[in-house]
């Protein structure tokens, strides 16, 4: 039998065993940090592809969404790998129209063949009270004789911009091919050759010098000035060569079809019979990329 | 009663004890390496001795093989571990060694928004749900559908060349869509994010066949022509990416074209009768309706148990690949 003293001797030497026993910390994390993996990169022993290496990427690039005319864009991009995750460049290229080599949309032949042809308003106008009379009336600034001629059409672009790659990692394809690859963003300022039909008084853009003999709307040539940016990936075939796709924006506005939609009544909502800027609309000028890449020198430098 | 405290107390002395020896200091543990080497080399020794004297190597093996049997009992003759201890330590690791997320016999949900890519006169956004079953790893059947309706949305574009070229041009909206696909995924990867972290992604290609219901837009003779919703044969093709969060949800962004001859409004009336259903239809024309769909897909079950235990990795510091 244990005597008062004794029982409470015993209690107390259990308690400050049972509070001193608790642990005083957290240790759970100290065992991760000293684990084998403490302080170990997420990737080690990573390929940096970009840093201090020159990138050359011959590339094609396609307009999509496009109203009236399609652009193919060939062009090159020079990049500078500053870091492994940014770099400095440059991407520009001649379009296929600036080439010679228009590629309209169905929308344009549709109005050629449906709306210009058979209404013959330049080359035999109608008279007042036949079929077509109120057709030309009402499009006399709109259309012209060639309506292809007066779409409007890129010519060039060159477009200074930073690439940041925040992704870098690998991919395999039909689990036999396994190629290194990387996500990256680019922005920049762009600046754009356009050819866009010429700006017109009221009661000018349908005689000359707005047209020429034949009924062709002048056109002219301007540079716009865009922010452009956009995502895409590399896929490394070895040390030097890549392959890529990338997706770019080019918003500006462009009055893509030549004809007068604004500039008359409340907000300039209305044709006015006079193009101006006012009948450019903004676009989002979406082109989607494929590109070879070549990186200088050829051989990369590894992390630990 | 009297004692009952002290049993409380020698209970919860005895519970918390070892925790404390759980986790220790680095440095104490070099520490104490010095001090007590000898011990655990003694202790090492005694455990080598009792495997040497207790066991063979055979049944050794049969230990290594009995774990993966417990996993997976099919996989257990299949194995020589003699063979597979004599490979070579630099043997290849693969780059998608053990598959972040295992799809074989799960079900994939899939709701989406779905957005117009190539109508500049009538958009069809609308809301969809996608049900996939994965035969294979790579391969999955599922059925799809689209609910246009409400959503189709004239342009402005369309009012503007209407009425600076004083043309129409014939609209369709869409009421449904629902297709039984195919899908086949090629390929999967990860990406190291800002050298922190680390996220998996797999694309696929997708098709198949189905129905779409659509109507004309009656806008060369709205007075007299109202359109009923007909369905046509639709073929679908795509590519989606889909970029995992964890092992059972994941955003998907895929772009689909859906592909159906469509019947136009007739550009012409007939002014004798214009209420004659049968003039009201004219040309029929390919229609390519080009979707990017934006969504989430969610695996179930939400858990599962990879087959084989993931092979060594490589601590020797090689070379990445």
């Amino acid at each position: 039998m244990l005597n008062r003293i004794t029982y409470r001797i015993l209690v107390a030497a259990l308690g400050a065993i049972s509070i001193l026993g608790l642990p005083n910390e957290a240790r759970a994390e100290e065992l991760q940090l000293s684990g084998p993996l403490a302080g170990a990169p997420a990737v080690r022993n990573m390929r940096l592809y970009r840093k201090g290496r020159l990138e050359l990427s011959p590339n094609i690039s396609f307009s999509i969404l496009d109203e009236y005319r399609h652009q193919m864009v060939m062009g090159l991009r020079a990049n500078y790998g500053i870091f492994d995750w940014l770099s400095a460049g440059v991407w520009g290229g001649l379009t296929t129209s600036m080439l010679g080599a228009d590629i309209d949309t169905h929308l344009t032949s549709e109005i050629q063949g449906k709306a210009v042809e058979p209404r013959e308003c330049h080359s035999n106008p109608p008279a007042q009270g036949t079929e077509y009379y109120i057709d030309c009336e009402l499009t006399a600034v709109n259309l012209s004789s060639d309506f292809p001629k007066q779409v409007a059409n890129i010519n060039w672009i060159i477009a200074p911009q930073l690439t940041a790659v925040p992704f870098r990692g690998k991919l395999g394809l039909f689990n036999s091919i396994f190629v290194d690859s990387e996500l990256y963003f680019f922005a920049g300022p762009a600046f754009v050759g356009i050819k866009q039909r010429a700006e017109c008084a009221v009661g000018d853009c349908v005689t000359a010098p707005s047209t020429d003999a034949a009924g062709r709307f002048q056109m002219a040539e301007s540079m716009a000035v865009a922010p452009t940016f956009g995502i895409g990936m590399s896929f490394f075939l070895n040390k030097w060569m890549a392959v890529g796709a990338e997706y770019r924006a080019l918003p500006f506005s462009w009055n893509t079809g030549g004809f007068d939609i604004a500039g008359r009544g409340a907000g300039s909502k209305y044709p006015d019979g006079a193009i101006s800027s006012s009948d450019s609309e903004f676009k989002f000028n979406n082109f989607v990329s494929l590109s070879f890449n070549m990186y200088l020198p050829t051989d990369y430098q590894v992390t630990e | 009663m009297k004692y009952t405290a002290i049993g409380l107390l020698a209970a919860l002395a005895f519970w918390v004890i070892p925790t404390t020896a759980l986790a220790q200091d680095e440095e104490e543990t070099a520490g104490e390496a010095s001090e007590g080497a000898p011990e655990a080399e003694a202790t090492a020794d005694a455990d080598e001795e009792a495997t040497e004297g207790e066991g063979t190597e055979g049944e050794e093996e049969e230990e290594g093989l009995g774990d993966i049997c417990k996993i997976d009992p099919e996989a257990c003759p299949t194995l020589d571990m003699k063979k597979e201890a004599a490979k070579p330590l630099d043997e290849t690791i693969f780059a998608v060694q053990q598959r972040f997320i295992i799809k074989k016999r799960r079900f994939e949900i899939q709701p989406f928004w779905g957005l117009t890519l190539n109508d500049q006169f009538v958009g069809h956004p609308g809301p969809g749900l996608a049900l996939n079953y994965y035969i294979t790893e790579v391969l999955a059947i599922g059925v799809n559908g689209q609910f246009y309706q409400p959503f189709n949305n004239e342009s402005s574009f369309n009012a503007q060349v209407r009425r600076a070229a004083r043309i129409v041009v014939p609209l369709t909206e869409y009421q449904w869509a629902a297709a039984l696909n195919f899908t086949y995924v090629p390929a999967a990867g990860k990406f190291s994010g800002f050298g922190n972290f680390i996220f998996h992604y797999d694309a696929y290609v997708v098709g198949g066949i189905g129905a779409i219901s659509t109507r004309p837009i009656p806008v060369v003779d709205p007075d007299s022509r109202n359109f009923d919703w007909q369905p046509n044969v639709a073929f679908n093709a795509g590519i989606g990416l889909k970029i995992f969060f964890n092992r059972w949800f994941a955003a998907v962004l895929e772009m689909r074209d859906y592909i159906f001859i469509d019947k136009l409004e007739n550009t012409s009336i007939d002014e004798a009768n214009p209420t004659n259903k049968d003039s009201w239809y004219g040309d029929s024309t390919l229609t390519n309706n080009v979707q990017a769909q934006l969504g989430v897909s969610v695996f179930i079950p939400f858990s599962f148990e990879y087959r084989l235990p993931k092979a060594g990795a490589d601590t020797s510091g090689g070379s990445s690949k």
